[in-house]
């Protein structure tokens, strides 16, 4: 009997720590090869999309040097056009917030909009500014520059005047684009030093993981998308009231394209896809290989079809977006609720699958 | 031996198994609390000493939960009720019952008469609260230079000229000239206290004195296994766990200390002493580091970054009431410095600073924060 006994005990004892393996790809979400899918990523979608965010505002700088010293229009109107590429580039970095770009604070630095168009002024009359102080960071970065490039309704050559005849407003743009290229060269300097190692070496998924910075930072953006670029321009925070003047690039009225470039961004992340199409791994993969379910269905497939669908939506909504959401609310509407629901897919199920929290909306309450 | 049934092993051996298997769940490494002797006496694993009693602490932790509600009801975007000082200064010195928990008003005790006026913190209060109250009358919108109330989305902070928020001036100010004063002059001092009944059914002056001071920590008698009603230091002591494993290091250290008191083995007291007095200190220097990240992140959203900010001074104050703080007042002075006069012309550079200079003093990563 007592034999017996004890040879129960040792049969049940083996079964059930035989739940913990040793042999490691008996839990998918360890055989997973995570180091690959952050290896592809850091590769070939975010060290690529700094480094051509960094040649764009470069050129931006020798542009706006040239017409420093020309203040011809036909100089004006290519640094305008070099303004433009920077700002379609930025969205594509936008997301990466984690690392060396949150300790640049780059989404601070160069994308706070509405721009305080007051500010801008005072710091231009002033001619001496902290452009790292709080009261700046609405002066300051690609919004401010849109503001100082377009205005509201002025005529180019206006603008050209204006810049000719104020020494202090040629200076504060050259200060603006000077102090975005300190922080991405600084952002740029650490991936290509001994970030990239850090990054994918990180291979859990708790808080502070390199997953689980891009599951958050993924959603962050596709919340800002959202809330910031779509639904409070169309009054989704003051009751039903738009706010045009809230749209992101209200004065040069590219709002629609850079909310498409955002998507397209974050869903070049999910998939783990380069600016040129190279689909490598992403999370896709990973929901596929551990099996991830929604509603009898893959979830990965649910999301594709989601992020085709909000696609889809979004690049319906015509330019520019401050008129479109007084009278085209219908349009844009569609294209916020898609949003809403991709939202959910990719802010509740993929982390639950993932094993992933989101911590970015932590607030402490009060 | 026949009536051990299969049934009865197999759970049996169901449950040896469990407790063989090696566990891969990571949980924060608490620090190790010095233990010179091992004690004889048996640590109870819940603060449920048979004589414990901390009622009097815990019941100013809920006056303060009181006062800080009722200047919450102006921090809401949609109304704006008018707050009296003089409400405010009644609940304060519990004076005219203005609490609505009965029990508060009919205590006789107060949160007052225990607020350090050190550094003019009483009286500093008491202007706060006359303001308070004259800008609810008007409700002006804040900015740079005007005190008023300042939105984020459903957000909504009162803020003094300068961005401080008078609720934060209030709280943090209680926590840092009651509570943690209170609570770490006692613990310097545990060794003055009485402790001749110790360990009988007479709760001693010494077991008393530990237990008010274990009551202004704020956690109920099962932290960390039962993380709700935390207060104050409680919520941020959980707060900062996940990094600083602050949770299992501070409690085993209270536990330690009292039964410690109750067997008259004063080393052991004096051991666990340190360890709750050194490990509070690094839960205010982390919280202060995770506060001053937020602002960083949100720097350009004048409301949200203000109450981060007034939170992270508020950690540095708080600091100064400690009579056995580590942190020295040069460093106090430094880290102050950072912050200036106005919150809303506060540079990320001096964040930075901050963030650093305290990492670097109580040597904590604040990556992990």
């Amino acid at each position: 009997m007592l034999k017996k006994l004890l040879l129960t005990f040792l049969v049940f004892t083996l079964v059930f720590c035989k739940k913990k393996p040793k042999t490691v790809d008996e839990d998918p979400a360890e055989s997973f090869d995570k180091q690959g899918m952050l290896t592809n990523i850091a590769d070939n979608v975010i060290i690529p999309s700094y480094t051509v965010f960094k040649i764009s505002l470069d050129s931006l700088s020798l542009a706006f040097n040239t017409f420093n010293s020309s203040n011809s229009l036909i100089d004006f109107q290519k640094v305008k056009s070099k303004f433009n590429v920077v700002y379609l580039n930025y969205q594509r970095i936008s997301l990466f917030e984690f690392g060396p770009a949150e300790t640049n604070i780059l989404r601070m630095n160069l994308n706070v909009f509405p721009t305080d168009s007051v500010q801008i002024k005072s710091n231009v009359a002033n001619g001496s500014y902290d452009l790292s102080s709080a009261i700046n960071f609405d002066a300051k970065g690609l919004p401010a520059l849109d503001y100082l490039f377009y205005g509201k309704n002025q005529n180019e050559v206006v603008i050209v005047q204006s810049f000719s005849t104020t020494p202090n407003r040629k200076q504060y743009v050259t200060d603006l684009i000077n102090d975005m290229s300190v922080k991405v060269n600084s952002i740029v300097g650490s991936w290509n030093g001994t970030y990239r190692s850090q990054f994918i070496n990180s291979l859990n998924t708790d808080i502070g993981s390199s997953i689980g910075f891009l599951v958050n930072q993924l959603n962050f953006e596709l919340d800002f998308l959202k809330n910031n670029k779509i639904g409070i321009p169309l009054g989704k925070k003051t009751l039903g009231i738009p706010e045009p003047t809230k749209c992101e690039a209200y004065y040069g009225e590219q709002s629609v394209q850079y909310a498409v470039e955002t998507l397209h961004a974050i869903e070049n992340v999910y998939l783990g896809r380069s600016q040129s199409g190279n689909d490598g791994k992403g999370f896709d993969d990973y929901l596929e290989h551990l099996k991830s379910q929604y509603n009898g269905q893959s979830l990965n497939v649910a999301i594709n079809n989601q992020f085709s669908i909000a696609k889809t939506k979004l690049a319906a909504i015509q330019n520019p977006l401050s008129s479109q959401v007084i009278s085209n609310v219908a349009v844009v509407d569609a294209a916020y609720l898609e949003l809403l629901k991709l939202l959910v897919l990719l802010k509740t199920d993929m982390p639950s699958s993932l094993g992933v929290i989101i911590t970015y909306q932590d607030g402490d309450g009060d | 031996m026949k009536k051990i049934t299969y049934f009865s092993a197999l759970a049996l051996s169901g449950i040896l198994s469990f407790s063989s298997c090696k566990k891969d769940t990571k949980e924060p490494t608490p620090e190790p609390t010095p233990t010179p002797i091992t004690p004889s006496y048996t640590i109870p694993t819940t603060y449920s000493f048979s004589n414990a009693t901390f009622t009097i602490s815990a019941q100013r932790l809920s006056m303060l939960s009181e006062m800080t509600t009722y200047i919450k009801t102006a921090h809401t975007t949609t109304a704006t009720p008018i707050l009296s000082d003089q409400k405010l200064k009644d609940m304060f010195a519990n004076i005219n019952a203005q609490f609505t928990d009965p029990s508060l008003n009919t205590s006789g005790i107060q949160l007052k008469d225990k607020t350090s006026n050190a550094f003019n913190f009483q009286t500093d209060l008491d202007t706060k609260f006359t303001d308070l109250s004259n800008l609810t009358q008007t409700t002006p919108v804040g900015s740079n230079g005007v005190a008023g109330k300042v939105t984020s989305g459903v957000k909504a902070y009162i803020f003094d000229a300068n961005g401080f928020e008078y609720k934060e001036t209030l709280e943090k100010g209680v926590m840092g000239a009651a509570f943690y004063s209170q609570a770490t002059t006692i613990l310097k001092n545990i060794a003055t206290y009485d402790n001749s009944t110790a360990g009988t059914a007479t709760i001693s002056a010494m077991e008393n004195a530990w237990d008010e001071a274990f009551g202004y920590f704020g956690v109920p008698i099962d932290f960390p296994t039962n993380t709700t009603n935390l207060k104050n230091w409680g919520t941020y002591c959980n707060n900062v766990n996940v990094a600083i494993g602050s949770n299992a290091t501070i409690m085993n250290a209270w536990l330690k200390g009292r039964a410690a008191i109750s067997n008259k083995d004063n080393t052991s007291r004096d051991a666990a002493r340190d360890a709750v007095v050194s490990t509070w200190e690094k839960i205010a220097a982390a919280r202060f580091i995770t506060y001053v990240k937020a602002a960083k992140t949100n720097i350009a959203d004048d409301a949200i970054r203000n109450h981060n900010l007034s939170e992270s001074v508020g950690f540095v104050l708080a600091f100064r009431y400690n009579p056995s703080k580590t942190i020295s007042d040069a460093d106090i002075t430094t880290l102050l410095s950072y912050f200036g006069t106005n919150l809303y012309t506060v540079t990320t550079t001096n964040l930075d600073n901050a963030i650093t200079k305290m990492a670097t003093i109580f040597n904590l990563d604040p990556n992990t924060l």
